[in-house]
């Protein structure tokens, strides 16, 4: 079973080491993850438009490439107020998964 | 490709061809379509349901047989060249985006040495994501709502072809036009009046039996029975070995005639019409008690013909 995260979540977690297209991005957080999760590309594309649409993310494209059918492809990278919220959201992501304490000084 | 396979392909493909065809011939003109074919194709067509579920089945099959054929032949490239006619098929952003990933990541494999079914598993898989996320483009690019009404109005124009009711166009139109729907403006019920020519049918089945007091006061019409006045013009001839007999059995009793009684705007109550409505509140009060009586012997002006011979 794989990881049960939001995929814009994600991209924003992926887009914070830089700017990438689709398929980079599928690849990156595949590789961050070893292989555990895996996004559906069916998923991801919808995720960036709606992230282009709520501001955090924008996106532009590049020259055409041979490889691609002379298709070019599409970059995305965050915007100031999506790498404001990348940031809220991994701290909150890392205290969720910081152990709680206990009042006698160890973790439960 | 060997010489089997594309015998094979060619004989799936004509088959389906033809299949599709008596499918859509059978779904417009049932009648005449369903004749033609076999005892369980009769039994298939005569519910829409099976036609639907057949016509899918039938597809769903020709559809795997053709991808299991096209997966284990041929080389990866036809996988880039089915994207590339599918690409046809989709929003410039969808095809320059989504399907420039996917025919970059394929032609990778190819260059990879990956395995072709696996190639073109991968194509497949792009021609279904990108034909979802066209769905979720399309709604985002579309006002929903009057995808909404199209889809509505669709549905209900195949369920009105179905079921012929005009209710449901009625709610098509509410539905469409956002007013109240069109009604037929309720228009009082016609006083019951007498028809002259139903009346005057009556009349000749039953001429003998009915007097003229008892006849409702109509102007006078084209008899429908033909009467024979003269007696003498007509030769009836017996033969030996034909004795004629007369056709009706008269009785003795000559039934009473029936009375016709209509009562119009009549101020004085009667028991009729204390029954339909007194004539005194205003309603017409028109009551017609004239029993249809069936014609117990022929007419008299008719018996020239009938009764022969003696």
């Amino acid at each position: 079973m794989g990881l049960l995260v939001d995929t814009k979540a994600t991209l924003l977690q992926v887009l914070i080491e830089g700017e990438g297209y689709g398929l980079q991005l599928i690849a990156r957080v595949s590789e961050r993850t070893n292989g555990t999760m895996r996004l559906l590309e069916g998923r991801v594309y919808p995720a960036l438009r709606e992230l282009e649409a709520e501001g955090l993310v924008t996106s532009y494209e590049a020259g055409p490439l041979p490889e691609r059918g002379g298709r070019p492809r599409r970059y995305y990278k965050l915007t100031a107020e999506g790498k404001r919220a990348a940031k809220t959201q991994a701290k909150a992501i890392r205290r969720l998964l910081t152990p709680a304490t206990s009042p006698f000084g160890g973790s439960i | 490709m060997s010489k089997l396979r594309r015998k094979v392909l060619l004989f799936l493909t004509i088959a389906s061809f033809i299949g599709l065809l008596t499918l859509i011939l059978v779904v417009y003109k049932k009648p005449d379509a369903g004749v033609t074919l076999s005892d369980l194709s009769l039994t298939v067509v005569q519910h829409s349901a099976g036609l639907v579920g057949a016509g899918l089945l039938f597809t769903a099959i020709i559809g795997v047989v053709f991808i299991g054929a096209w997966i284990t032949s041929g080389s990866g490239r036809s996988a880039v060249d089915l994207l590339e006619v599918w690409s046809l098929f989709l929003p410039m952003r969808i095809q320059r985006e989504e399907l420039g990933d996917a025919i970059e990541d394929v032609n990778r494999r190819i260059l990879e040495g990956q395995p072709n079914w696996r190639i073109k598993v991968r194509a497949l898989m792009a021609i279904f994501w990108t034909a979802i996320s066209t769905i979720h483009y399309l709604k985002t690019q579309v006002n929903v709502r009057f995808l909404k009404r199209v889809f509505t109005a669709l549905c209900l124009l195949v369920a009105a072809r179905w079921v012929g009711s005009s209710d449901i166009l009625h709610r098509f139109y509410s539905l469409t036009t956002d007013v109240a729907p069109i009604t037929a403006p309720t228009q009082p019920a016609p006083a019951p009046s007498v028809d002259p020519t139903a009346v005057n049918r009556q009349q000749a089945i039953d001429e003998d039996s009915l007097t003229k007091e008892s006849l409702p006061k109509i102007t006078p019409a084209k008899r429908v029975l033909p009467l024979v006045e003269d007696h003498s013009s007509i030769d009836v001839r017996p033969t030996d070995d034909v004795i004629a007999q007369p056709e009706v059995a008269f009785t003795d009793k000559v039934p009473s005639p029936p009375t016709v009684s209509i009562a119009t705007t009549d101020t004085s109550p009667s028991p009729a019409a204390a029954l339909t409505g007194d004539g005194a509140n205003g309603d017409s009060g028109a009551v017609i008690a004239a029993p249809i009586p069936t014609p117990s012997r022929p007419s008299g002006s008719s018996l020239g013909l009938m009764g022969v011979g003696r």
